[in-house]
């Protein structure tokens, strides 16, 4: 297992090095430059300058290789924009980031898997017809359209949360920080709570016609304990692998959630600097994303090693 | 789906298949599912991204960034040009909390360029020599108490205030005016300063002299347009870009308001300070809080966690008939037009150009566009500077048919296809704007179809704020184009519409334009500058240097009990943030 580990990080090592190469060869591709070379009060004198300054005039691998040669010691040079250490910006944004994904999916989990049970075991029933209509919904409604919703419901008309922001000024106590997460996580959780719910219900169903819940059956065994006892981690095995392919989107994707919320993460850190060229935010967001991603996927197959003790990593 | 997993997974058992196969298909399987999901959840969450759009403008340090709107059905603006009368520093009552969206985080050192974030905070915590004054626009004392200028307005002297302190206590001298100067004329990385600027020298404590390669008669002007003093004390012997002590952690101003607390991503609060020359600030704190979308700050000037903001035409109806709210549109500096690039032709003929400005129904793109939060613009000179403004110049008129008069007169014949031709090459070009600003587009579209009508073949190109600026704006790669202009409130435009101008993108050259645009800044007398401007905009209904379209209201939505609000734009509302306070 710890050779097999081992074996992991390394080839994580090269796909980050692959993954930094493509990345930097595309966003310098893309046309467009940096936003603070737009200033018009500057003569072109000064752009020249300033460019040079950036190091936007040396040949796209050489800029790369002056990249990478910091970015191994940990280095990821300055923002542009605001001209503040990248890592500073990353580690700021990091929490915030962490509170709403570990939220959403932590309550996409607890809802979701159960709802899928529940539908598996009642299949065909009106519960059944219902928790998929509720999968379905969740997965075609708009992130974008649901938030804007819940801040008309629950904080313009009612006035019971806060409609953005992670904390009142001046406070930041346990209670208002809940309450300001509580409309973000509803709405960057939709969408994983209703693909786990189906996932987790067709999932079950599967497992729950194999032959030997069957056997199970005849031999007197309580559904609840076939259940628990026998289909549960069966079923669990491609939901254990869904759950860990969801965390690079909650982590990275919530571009939308966080703008409309005003929710300071990472991903409108990302969304930012894309859209101002902002190169060194670009590529140290996309590798700290990478990072993250590769970790969870490792962490998914041994939790894969774990659950179904007939799979064997390694080899 | 998984009914191939738990196969794969019997296979295995039976010994059908090696472990490894196991492995690598079932990560196919579940890799193509992802995917699949994977590309269905990005599709869902970015297709509305709300797209902020940069603003260029001129000397404001660097790209801005505003709020885009929605579409909505129109309505009819409250009020006329919105203006509360200014109460002096003093009067009304001490306390309360404002609070603004900024639509990112800001870099607090006012030399470093970094967008219209940086500079509304900026208002509040630094001051300039002289500040426009609202209304009249027309420079007034700040940190400069008195000014005047050599014969020939090759040189400026101003005298300082004695009385001014920095936030931490220290005297503030000629020395930081030099200083401030000597970094823009020199350092890397520091926003430049003016072009003509060849000395900035220490008279004595409180005088200092501007010594300029050119005559500047309108130089205390442009010293008020987002000129900010910084601290020698605190940044000699420092590198600006590197020393984030000061433009992130713990910057040090001159301004009503002091730096209390930066929470990155959140908010920026500043307390008022106590010493402030002009007297002590009446609301206790300015709180500038990070709001990218234009949703939220819709929503939370409802809530009143907001007290101040600018909105878009299409806001408006949400927003008003709210109990409490105020909607107040004023003009600003801003006039967006229509450019084509002069030397290429078709427009490298003047007629071309002038027939196509009589094309365009301007009234129509108020009313559809605007939403009536805007004046249909005469020349490139705002009526928001009213001194200037030739208001006895009738606005270009939606001529089509003397539009075809002058194409003929040109060359230009429609042919079969009812298409404009010469020599055979039709008049087809076509029109860039940049992507994500619902009012730009549509007023591209508009404009498409109005010359599409007249006989051109027009095609729309829309590319995103970075592409755009970098391959057309920038580069003058482009055959029409929209775009809009926020300058210094002065009219002179030389830079802009002259034959050498710094930002002539269009490369638009007339001499006789160019020569009245440079005798009129050379000179102080507002009568002759005056006289000059009018037959500038007289010039510029025979030949156009663009075809301008509106001029713009700035939207500006607060609670009644917020007073003293000065009649001036949001980027120099908060210069008299000292001024305003909360009647609650």
């Amino acid at each position: 297992m710890g050779a097999y580990i081992l074996r992991r990080l390394f080839h994580s090592v090269i796909v980050l090095f692959i993954i930094s190469i493509v990345t930097f060869a595309l966003i310098k591709a893309a046309p467009g430059g940096p936003g603070l070379l737009m200033d018009p009060t500057l003569t072109p004198q000064d752009r020249e300058k300033m460019a040079e300054g950036l190091g936007l005039n040396d040949p796209v691998p050489v800029q790369y290789i002056k990249w990478v040669s910091n970015a191994v010691q940990g280095d990821f040079g300055r923002s542009i924009m605001q001209k503040r250490p990248v890592m500073d910006l990353i580690t700021e944004r990091i929490p915030a980031t962490i509170e709403l994904a570990g939220a959403g999916l932590a309550l996409a989990v607890v809802t979701g898997i159960p709802l899928g049970l529940i539908a598996a075991r009642r299949a065909n029933s009106i519960w059944d017809r219902l928790i998929v209509l509720l999968g379905t919904l969740g997965i075609a409604i708009p992130g974008f359209w649901f938030a804007i919703l819940l801040i008309i419901l629950f904080s313009v008309q009612l006035g019971w949360l806060p409609s953005a922001g992670r904390m009142t000024i001046g406070d930041g106590s346990a209670i208002d920080r809940i309450q300001h997460l509580i409309l973000p996580t509803l709405v960057i959780a939709l969408y994983s709570l209703a693909q786990l719910t189906y996932f987790t219900r067709s999932s079950m169903l599967e497992v729950l016609r194999a032959d030997y819940i069957r056997t199970a059956r005849t031999k007197g065994l309580t559904e609840r304990v076939i259940l628990v006892r026998h289909a549960l981690r069966n079923g669990l095995i491609p939901v254990v692998t869904m759950l860990g392919l969801m965390i690079p989107r909650l982590v990275g994707g919530a571009v939308i959630t966080e703008t409309v919320f005003g929710w300071p993460g990472m991903g409108r850190l990302a969304a930012d600097a894309a859209f101002q060229r902002d190169y060194p935010v670009i590529m140290g967001i996309t590798i700290v994303i990478s990072a993250i991603v590769i970790v969870s996927n490792l962490l998914t197959d041994l939790a894969y090693s774990l659950i179904d003790p007939r799979i064997q990593l390694g080899r | 789906m998984h009914s191939g997993l738990q196969k794969l997974a019997e296979d295995f058992k039976n010994g059908r298949i090696t472990r490894r196969e196991l492995t690598w298909r079932a990560s196919g399987f579940v890799g193509g599912l992802a995917l699949t999901s994977f590309l269905a959840a990005c599709g869902a969450d970015d297709e509305n991204a709300p797209a902020n759009t940069p603003t260029p403008t001129t000397a404001d340090e660097g790209d801005a960034d505003e709020p885009t709107a929605t579409s909505e059905t129109g309505a009819q603006p409250t009020e006329e040009d919105g203006s509360e009368p200014e109460e002096p520093a003093g009067e009304g009552k001490p306390g309360g909390t404002f609070t603004f969206p900024i639509i990112a985080d800001p870099v607090f050192n006012p030399l470093l360029s970094s967008g219209v974030q940086s500079v509304m905070v900026n208002k509040v915590l630094f001051n300039g020599l002289v500040k426009p004054e609202p209304g009249t626009l027309q420079p007034v004392p700040d940190l400069a108490e008195s000014w005047e200028p050599n014969e020939d307005f090759t040189e400026w002297t101003f005298q300082l205030r004695q009385d001014v302190q920095w936030h931490d206590g220290e005297p503030f001298t000629a020395d930081d005016v030099v200083f401030t100067y000597d970094r823009r004329m020199n350092e890397e990385g520091v926003s430049a300063a003016f072009k003509e600027l060849t000395a900035c020298e220490k008279v004595d404590d409180y005088t200092v002299r501007f010594t300029l390669s050119e005559p500047l008669g309108h130089f205390p002007v442009l010293m008020s347009y987002n000129q900010f003093i910084v601290p020698k004390h605190i940044l000699e012997g420092k590198t600006m870009v590197d020393y984030t002590e000061f433009s992130i952690e713990n910057p040090v101003g001159t301004g009503p308001y002091m730096f209390e607390e930066f929470i990155a991503g959140n908010y920026v609060s500043t307390v008022k300070n106590p010493n402030f020359h002009l007297g002590e600030p009446l609301i206790d704190r300015f709180v500038f809080t990070v709001l990218p979308d234009v949703n939220s700050q819709v929503a939370q000037l409802r809530t009143g966690e907001l007290t101040f903001a600018t909105i878009e035409p299409v806001n408006v109806q949400t927003l008003e008939g709210v109990q409490g709210l105020v909607i107040d549109p004023i003009d600003y500096v801003n006039h967006y037009y229509i450019a084509f690039q002069c030397p290429r032709p078709p427009f490298d003929d003047a007629r071309v150009r002038l027939a196509l400005a009589l094309a365009i129904d301007r009234q129509a793109i108020v009313d559809s566009v605007t939403l009536g939060y805007g004046t249909i613009a005469t020349s490139t000179i705002p009526t928001a500077l009213e001194w200037a403004f030739n208001d006895e110049l009738d606005p270009m008129p939606y001529d089509p048919d003397r539009a075809l008069e002058i194409l003929a007169e040109a060359g230009w014949e429609k042919n079969s296809n009812g298409i404009l031709e010469k020599d055979g090459e039709p008049l087809a070009f076509t029109l860039s704007c940049d992507r994500g600003n619902p009012a730009r587009e549509q007023t591209v579209t508009i404009v498409q179809q109005m010359f599409n009508d007249l006989g051109c073949e027009v095609d729309l190109e829309l590319m995103d704020w970075g592409s755009f600026s970098q391959q057309r704006w920038l580069a003058e790669d482009y055959e029409a184009m929209h775009m809009w202009w926020i300058t210094a409130p002065d009219p002179d435009q030389l830079e802009y519409y002259g034959c050498d101008g710094d930002n002539n993108h269009p490369n638009f050259c007339n001499e006789e334009i160019t020569e009245i645009l440079t005798q009129a800044r050379q000179t102080a007398d507002m009568e002759e500058r005056r006289k000059l401007y009018y037959r500038y905009q007289e010039l510029t209904m025979e030949d156009p240097p663009v075809a301008v379209l509106y001029y713009p209201k700035e939207i500006r939505v607060y609670p009644d009990k917020l007073k003293g609000v000065p009649n001036i734009g949001i980027r120099d509302a908060f210069i008299y943030s000292y001024q305003m306070w909360l009647d609650d």
